[in-house]
């Protein structure tokens, strides 16, 4: 019976899986070191807190790309009015008040939720691909040996 | 393969931005007049137009609100094609729109017809209010509008600020 050569088909399942672990690292990890930590200090402005939650808002504004706002699940549906509020607001040039504080934290805690959420898949994908690469190189060396 | 591509390409751009194609509880109210021995009828039409995008303003919308029955062959006229305009709806915000039509007894029975209201009854009482309008019913029209990101509307409200 001919011996089957899984080799080439692990090496391009772990070449695959590798390019999604690297391709979602830096969209989590951008969130997590630079974006969450700016509107943490946004948001923790002593002073002028009407400016400080303002540009938190904007960067909020652009939701995380696996935390979109549309994909909301029920659950999160009061999203929606602080939004809608937020925005003509903003738009009017209305400032915000120090009450406002506490639904800029509930943005920014989806925000969180989604880039944590694609930190996970990252890691998940990075398992898999260092057990796919361990299959690979076990593979190769068992066909080493044999031929 | 190019028709495939052609036509993933157009749902995008169609999801990309979409005006709202029906209305959000609409509700009407009628009151007959008599005028030189002539009957008259105002209908006052209110609904929600609700924008469902999460990231783009519709602005500058315009259309027509049809009234049509089963077969779709109600005959236009002033009170069966309704104009309207809707300045600015932003994400998940729900415009209320208040249209008014008027026309002559003739004009308005088909569409009081299509309401289940007696013409005769309604010019007895004056007005009939509070009336639910099945969708079915109703055909909206969006003729014309444009979208703008949400982000470069409030970017540029702020910037104006600063």
């Amino acid at each position: 019976m001919r011996k089957i050569n899984d080799s080439r088909l692990y090496l391009y399942t772990a070449a695959v899986l590798t390019l999604v672990a690297l391709a979602l690292a830096p969209v989590a990890y951008y969130s997590i070191l630079v974006v969450e930590p700016r509107v943490q200090s946004y948001l923790n402005m002593p002073e002028q807190s009407a400016e400080g939650y303002r540009k938190a808002y904007l960067m909020l504004r652009k939701p995380h790309v696996f935390a979109r706002y549309e994909n909301f699940d029920a659950a999160a549906e009061p999203i929606k009015p602080i939004l809608r509020d937020f925005d003509r607001r903003t738009a009017s040039g209305e400032a915000f008040i120090p009450d406002d504080r506490i639904y800029l934290e509930i943005l920014l805690e989806r925000r969180a939720l989604g880039s944590r959420l694609t930190r996970n898949t990252v890691v998940f994908f990075s398992l898999l691909s260092l057990l796919t690469w361990g299959m690979f190189l076990y593979e190769r060396k068992k066909n080493l040996q044999a031929g | 393969m190019r028709t495939l591509a052609a036509a993933a390409l157009f749902i995008l751009l169609l999801g990309c931005a979409q005006a709202p194609d029906r209305l959000e509880s609409p509700r009407m109210a009628v009151r007959s007049a008599i005028e030189n021995d002539k009957v008259y009828f105002t209908f006052f039409i209110v609904a929600g137009l609700r924008n469902n995008h999460s990231d783009r303003v519709i602005r500058e919308m315009a259309g027509t609100l049809y009234f049509r029955d089963e077969s779709g062959t109600l005959e236009k006229s002033p009170v069966t094609a309704i104009p309207f305009s809707v300045k600015d709806v932003f994400p998940f915000e729900t415009a209320i729109l208040k249209l008014e039509a008027w026309g002559g007894e003739e004009q308005c029975r088909p569409l009081l017809g299509l309401l289940k209201i007696d013409p005769d009854g309604l010019i007895k009482a004056g007005t009939a209010e509070d009336i639910f309008i099945d969708e079915k019913i109703l055909k909206l029209d969006v003729s014309t509008f444009k979208t703008e990101k949400i982000y470069s509307v409030l970017k540029g409200s702020s910037n104006a600020k600063d």
